[in-house]
């Protein structure tokens, strides 16, 4: 009987071994029911037929954000925290558990690829449809292009990035269902109760409140705020749709760092913090642009396009 | 006494009682917020949160042993869904206290409720049925987002409205359908609850 | 001599489309019995079958003179049962104590004072009565075990299912466990599942081999290593034509089959030699472990 001897790793492939795991992981992505389940869910909303007395596209975002966003967090805390149970081995092996993370974070790009597709294509059957004129409210191409297309799809990352973060350092059975549940009340509480409560919308602390979770609704229609009570007008609300995407890239950003700083030891360790100090001042600047730039009162556009400034009595 | 405190100290009350407790957080909020759209959306989050605190009551890791015990998967069944209890307690308080400062029919919504806690703990009896001893962090995740989107699309409501309407509609539709929904996750329940063993041919009469 | 408690009969058991088990005829009697057979051979879902978790598609099956198909005589076999599955989930945040407590409870202790010297019993049978209050996740593996198998203990039990009860215990665990079920086996039906057949050889009277779901030997330990005498060697090299063969520490080679290889020595078969004569299998080979 004759012996085989394999020749042993070589050290210092971190790249191809990164290259190797991610690919496994997107695979895995790629597979996770949930994450199917919720991309045929958002193309299936995506492509189906509007109610076509409603003139407002601002509702759109949602079903990206939702079915391949919110369900990308879930599955990919699912997948983190999928090797706990052989931790120990897992744990023993050479490649560092800020390598597996990255792996975890390039798998990412699966629901980023999904959303954006989703995305385009509902955004693309929303601009080529036949929109009464004051569907779009106060928003020109460019803001629309990120409410509707930009957003979402930095969504689509940022969520599942955010579930990587959370599976790393959020440890407890029901951890992913209430996080997501927290980010999901969070951004109802900040988004739609802006445009809702009593509180003068055009305040600073308002406009900040709109644009301060992962998900906000930047119009609406009649029947749905107190500012639209005109059947079939629009409402926009305050804030730059194009800061707040900035914004988002820099969540998106610093929930990468909170995933990567598990296991992250000596230089790497002090880089990350380095890039989080960048990314949280970063957030700020955006979010203050995002907050103080575009509209600066809710504006009401009416069924035949003219656009009138309603700022509620506080 | 002595069964049923073994049986309530086996469940895992972390999970249970944190989703419990984000489910009166979320109504709470809802409460605060009086007649807005955020407060509907929040309702509906918080009834899919009780789902899934529901989901966890059937989690047993020493399934293996466990059913080769003279207590019948039946009676520790019925001695986990005490638990249930939990969230439903907290789900029901919170949308009554919701009933009456807002035009929602907190009554109508606890039928809602009851469902919702149904649904969670079949998913978790399906999903053991199927060989997961603790199928609680799974099941919460399906039966969540199946009460999401069926609370949140309305898929029939063509037919009939998934969601009670406010005092003075009709509501019988909703409550058959819910009706409904109750029996048919009874009936799944003791499908997937009969012992292990049962369901295979034993042929060893004298 | 007592009848048996186990009677097995032409049982069949598949699993989307893979036979475990193929027509299996078993008659237990009280004392300790070995399950010896290669992984896949059938011996868990056999030793699942006689917990009564699981039931045959074909054949008959009688436990303590019952039959497990009806709902109350598989009640009452519970009762009188003990089972140690291959893997065990403990419950989170459980103590050693309050784990063998839940099942003591599910196993119908009602009376407390006598449950708790119960529990106490089993613990302290296994080495653990020290531990007692010690939170299940902070014990070792090995001491996880001794948990698991305090649980089965509990009775104690007229029929004890064992699916690898060794693993993961240190030699001095092992022997300690051997003196427990031999006082289990004096009065009870005890079946062992393992791949340690020196735990067979020290503890078991009688011993199955399953293969392929079938019975290959069904007999006495004594038996089954005397069908094996006159045909283990000792050699200064390998046998190609042995049953199996493997490089002792000494240096020299086991051989094991019918011709004596040249200046061979013959020696006296353990039960191992008489297991891997039986089933005609290639030991493992130094090289390929190199």
């Amino acid at each position: 009987m004759s012996t085989i001897l394999l020749p042993r790793p070589a050290s210092g492939r971190t790249r191809s071994t990164l290259g190797t795991l991610a690919r496994i992981e997107a695979r895995r992505f790629a597979r996770h029911p949930l994450f199917l389940f919720g991309a045929v869910l958002g193309l299936w909303a995506a492509t189906t037929t509007r109610d076509e007395v409603s003139p407002s596209v601002f509702d759109y975002p949602a079903g990206p954000a939702f079915f391949v966003g919110l369900l990308g967090f879930v599955v990919a805390y699912r997948l983190t925290t999928s090797t706990r149970t052989s931790a120990e081995a897992v744990d023993g092996c050479p490649v560092a558990t800020p390598v597996r993370t990255a792996a975890l974070a390039l798998a990412c790009l699966v629901p980023f690829a999904a959303g954006t597709v989703i995305a385009a294509l509902e955004f693309g059957l929303v601009r080529s449809a036949a929109l009464p004129v004051n569907a779009w409210g106060t928003y020109g191409n460019v803001d629309s292009a990120m409410i509707l297309l930009v957003g979402p799809a930095v969504m689509c990352l940022g969520g599942p990035l955010l579930g990587v973060a959370a599976g790393r350092w959020v440890r407890f059975p029901g951890a992913a269902l209430l996080l997501a549940a927290l980010l999901v009340a969070g951004s109802m509480l900040a988004g739609f109760a802006t445009m809702e409560t009593a509180l003068p919308a055009d305040s600073v602390a308002m406009r900040v409140a709109h644009v301060l979770t992962p998900y906000t609704v930047f119009g609406s229609t009649a029947g749905e705020s107190q500012f639209a009570p005109a059947d079939r007008a629009v409402v926009s609300y305050t804030g730059s749709p194009a800061w707040y995407v900035a914004y988002l890239v820099c969540l998106t950003g610093l929930a990468l760092v909170a995933a990567l700083l598990s296991g992250a030891e000596g230089g790497l360790r002090r880089r990350l913090h380095r890039l989080a100090m960048v990314l949280t001042l970063s957030a700020v600047g955006c979010l203050a642009f995002a907050a103080l730039g575009g509209n600066q009162a809710p504006m009401l556009t009416q069924h035949d396009g003219t656009t009138v400034v309603r700022v509620p009595a506080g | 006494m002595a069964m049923a405190t073994v049986l309530l100290r086996a469940v895992p009350w972390l999970p249970v009682s944190v989703l419990a407790a984000a489910t009166g957080l979320l109504l709470g909020l809802a409460g605060m917020l009086g007649e807005s759209f955020a407060a509907y959306w929040l309702v509906l989050l918080s009834l899919s949160l009780a789902s899934a605190s529901a989901s966890f009551v059937l989690d047993e890791d020493a399934e293996a042993v466990v059913d080769a015990t003279p207590t019948s998967t039946r009676r520790r069944l019925a001695g986990r869904l005490v638990v249930v209890g939990v969230p439903g307690l907290v789900g029901t308080v919170g949308l009554l206290t919701l009933g009456r400062s807002t035009d929602l029919v907190g009554e109508r919504f606890v039928l809602v409720l009851a469902g919702c806690l149904f649904i969670g703990v079949v998913a978790a009896a399906v999903l053991r049925r199927s060989g997961r001893p603790a199928p609680g962090d799974l099941a919460a995740v399906v039966a969540a987002v199946a009460t999401a989107l069926l609370l949140g699309a309305d898929p029939l409501g063509r037919w009939v409205s998934v969601l009670p309407g406010g005092h003075g509609r009709d509501w019988a539709g909703t409550a058959a359908l819910w009706s409904g929904v109750i029996l048919a996750a009874t009936l799944v329940l003791l499908w997937t609850s009969r012992d292990p063993a049962a369901r295979h041919t034993w042929t060893g009469r004298p | 001599m007592s009848g048996p408690t186990v009677e097995l009969h032409a049982l069949r058991k598949s699993f989307h489309g893979t036979t475990a088990l193929r027509g299996i005829d078993l008659r237990l009697r009280p004392g300790i019995v070995g399950l010896l057979g290669p992984n896949g051979a059938g011996k868990t879902t056999l030793l699942r079958i006689l917990a009564t978790v699981l039931g045959p598609d074909a054949g008959s099956v009688r436990i303590l003179g019952r039959d497990p198909g009806t709902s109350a005589d598989r009640t009452e076999i519970r009762r009188r049962l003990g089972y140690l599955p291959q893997e065990l989930g403990y419950p989170r945040g459980f103590t050693a104590y309050a784990f063998v407590d839940y099942l003591a409870v599910l196993k119908e202790w009602d009376d407390a004072p006598t449950r708790r010297t119960e529990v106490r019993r089993v613990l302290a049978s296994v080495g653990l009565g020290d531990l007692a209050g010690k939170r299940i996740r902070a014990l070792s593996g090995g001491q996880r075990r001794r948990l698991a198998l305090a649980q089965s203990l509990l009775g104690p039990p007229e029929l004890l299912v064992l699916d690898e009860p060794t693993t993961g215990l240190d030699p001095e665990q092992r022997v300690s466990l051997r003196e427990v079920l031999a006082e289990i086996g004096r009065t009870a039906t005890v079946v062992i599942s393992t791949h340690q057949t020196d735990d067979v050889a020290a503890l078991c009277e009688n011993v199955v081999v399953l293969d392929e779901g079938e019975v290959l030997y069904d007999g006495g330990v004594r038996e089954l290593v005397a069908s094996a005498a006159g045909r283990v060697w000792l050699a200064e090299t390998r046998d190609a034509t042995a049953a199996a063969s493997w490089r002792t520490a000494t240096g020299r080679y086991r051989n094991l089959g019918e011709a004596a290889p040249a200046g061979a020595q013959l020696v006296e078969p353990t039960l191992e030699d008489a297991y891997l004569l039986l089933r005609g299998a290639s030991a493992p080979d130094e090289e390929a472990a190199a």
